[in-house]
């Protein structure tokens, strides 16, 4: 095809209304059908968007979407956090540090039963931040562990992102659930060394916390049960192919609805939260789901999958280099786009050429995932850190985004070791039953 | 008209959670009947399946109405005041007009699925009703977002 192909000015566009605060399923949704009323006539194009409509909604896999959202919810109400909290900080409390490191723990922690980022960093936050501010931890130090310890919950699995990337490359959900643990523990010690690093350089940003006998070490520790429980049945559920990923997210939801009837926190107002919290969240998302997949359809069918091997061949990288280039482009898109939008754009047109040169889609995934987490974390739309101005509004976002930095150079470090040593990823899953 | 909407927000919030509550339960008495009893519910996934869209589908009318919808403040957010009202005013406009359009389309599949028939393979349910459901919750969320178009207006 000569001169400018159509996807070129779809993009433009899109970007365009996206920037103009449309809301970004719409702007998707609109983009695309004009697109392909362009390219294929408005009969076919608008069947096509019909089918895609309806379909969506009509998906047995995305079911475990809004199962998983639920199990955090529930969680999250049944006080789980403090508990997992007050375990991680009375083994850590006392070092020099120590609060935001047992922050960072309980984060990945509290990733184990909940899929996703904002909600991590927002529970967290809530327990943790009080106990940091009162021992005197450096606000851009408390604030940065927080919005990065809570990026871990779309690695860690349960995560939904995960699930979404799945369905999008149509790759098994258990084996990608099982690939992010490796690598989301790496995360953690990531973090904590770079609280370490910060409190190396600046003694005063991370003061002692009061000791703990060896006795309420244990009563803390004991506190965790209800999470490692729930975390057993669900992934182990999965690893040990007892159920699929999406009966594993019904299973948990009603082993978390147990756990929070059983801790006395639920009343029947939360439950009634916990739910229509959960079909709100269902809903955007799925929107956004559908107008990502109609845009999709347009740019295939406009040829950018193609324009865009072509380009590679021209180009002729070598594999290595053209895979670092894409999480490039990652990094580059994860500071103006959400993180979801980011993937379903970004996941049918990469995945391709990534299959192409020979390498794994599962270890592509955790590569795409951690990209993400630190999209959530770098300015200027960095959404956990906007989570953290929420829950503390009397520090400026500028404090934040400072604190910030140590974690992402770490986890820049943790993009580097998985890329290095695929294992990290791949090891897991390659032993599942 | 506020009652109206406070009805019609609780009745579409009590749907979808109760929605959310049946595929739980579907899901665990499937597996628990799979292992303990030999028995696993047939046609547990078909009935997931049609849950989930009409659970995400109702929730549509209450996201429009609070636009919850994911958008990105960047830009817009640091325009003048003036500004930002006319941009939102065509914003809203764009998200009720294609909010109808997605509501006349899925009406055309329903029409499609009630022309031939067609059900789910184990369960047999009729896929057309399904569809207008999801068309009708579709005209509701327009509607929601072309008040609140005018709601912009007025201010």
């Amino acid at each position: 095809m000569m001169g400018l192909e159509p996807w070129v000015p779809g993009l433009v566009v899109l970007l365009a209304f996206i920037m103009a605060g449309v809301p970004i399923a719409f702007a998707m949704a609109l983009v695309g059908t004009g697109g392909l009323v362009l390219l294929l006539g408005p009969r076919g194009a608008l069947s096509i968007v019909g089918q895609t409509l309806f379909d969506t909604g009509l998906s047995y896999t995305l079911s475990v979407v809004p199962l998983f959202i639920l199990m955090g919810n529930f969680v999250t109400r049944a006080g789980l956090s403090d508990k997992l909290y007050a375990a991680c900080y009375s083994w850590l409390g006392a070092r020099r540090g120590g609060l935001p490191m047992a922050t960072a723990m309980a984060c990945g922690g509290f990733s184990a039963v909940c899929g996703s980022s904002l909600a991590t960093a927002a529970t967290i936050g809530k327990v943790a931040l009080p106990s940091m501010r009162q021992y005197g931890t450096a606000d851009s130090l408390a604030a940065g562990v927080i919005a990065a310890g809570g990026t871990l919950g779309i690695l860690i699995p349960p995560s939904v992102i995960l699930v979404i990337y799945g369905v999008t490359t149509s790759q098994d959900i258990g084996a990608l659930f099982i690939a992010g643990i490796i690598p989301g523990l790496l995360g953690v010690l990531g973090y904590m060394m770079a609280v370490r690093m910060t409190c190396w350089i600046n003694p005063d940003a991370g003061p002692r916390g009061p000791t703990t006998t060896l006795h309420e070490k244990l009563v803390a520790t004991k506190g965790v049960a209800g999470v490692l429980a729930l975390f057993i049945l669900v992934i182990g559920g999965i690893y040990a192919g007892i159920f699929t990923a999406t009966e594993a997210a019904g299973i948990g939801a009603f082993g978390a609805f147990l756990i929070a009837l059983f801790s006395g926190r639920l009343t029947l107002r939360g439950l009634g939260e916990a739910l229509t919290e959960t079909a709100a969240t269902t809903t955007m998302m799925f929107a956004i789901l559908a107008g990502a997949l109609i845009f999709a359809s347009f740019v295939n069918i406009a040829g950018l999958p193609k324009a865009l091997t072509g380009f590679l061949e021209a180009a002729d990288l070598a594999p290595f280099w053209v895979l670092a280039s894409i999480l490039l482009v990652y990094l580059v898109l994860g500071m103006v786009l959400e993180s979801l939008s980011m993937i379903l754009l970004t996941v049918p047109i990469f995945a391709p050429i990534v299959a192409g040169l020979g390498y794994d889609l599962i270890w592509f995934g955790i590569l795409v995932v951690v990209m993400t987490e630190i999209s959530l974390i770098t300015p200027p739309v960095g959404l956990n850190v906007f989570v953290l101005k929420s829950v503390m509004p009397d520090v400026p976002l500028g404090t934040i985004f400072k604190g910030v930095v140590p974690f992402i150079l770490a986890d820049v470090a943790r993009v580097a070791l998985i890329l290095t040593i695929p294992g990290l990823a791949l090891w897991l899953p390659s032993l599942m039953g | 008209m506020a009652t109206l909407s406070r009805i019609g927000r609780w009745t579409l919030l009590g749907a979808s959670g109760a929605l959310l509550v049946a595929m739980t339960l579907l899901t665990v008495v499937d597996v628990v009947g799979r292992y303990v009893f030999n028995a696993p519910l047939p046609g547990a996934f078909e009935a997931t399946e049609i849950m989930l869209a009409l659970a995400i589908f109702a929730g549509l009318p209450i996201v429009t109405a609070r636009r919850d919808h994911v958008r990105v403040g960047l830009v817009v957010d640091r325009l003048p005041a003036g500004a930002q009202k006319v941009v939102g005013a065509i914003s809203d406009l764009l998200v009720a007009a294609l909010l109808l359009g997605a509501a006349i389309l899925l009406f055309d599949q329903g029409e499609g699925l009630a022309r031939f028939g067609d059900t789910t393979v184990l369960l047999r349910i009729k896929l057309a009703p399904v569809a207008y459901a999801l068309s009708l919750l579709c005209a509701v969320s327009a509607l929601v977002a072309a008040v609140r178009f005018v709601d912009r207006l007025r201010r």
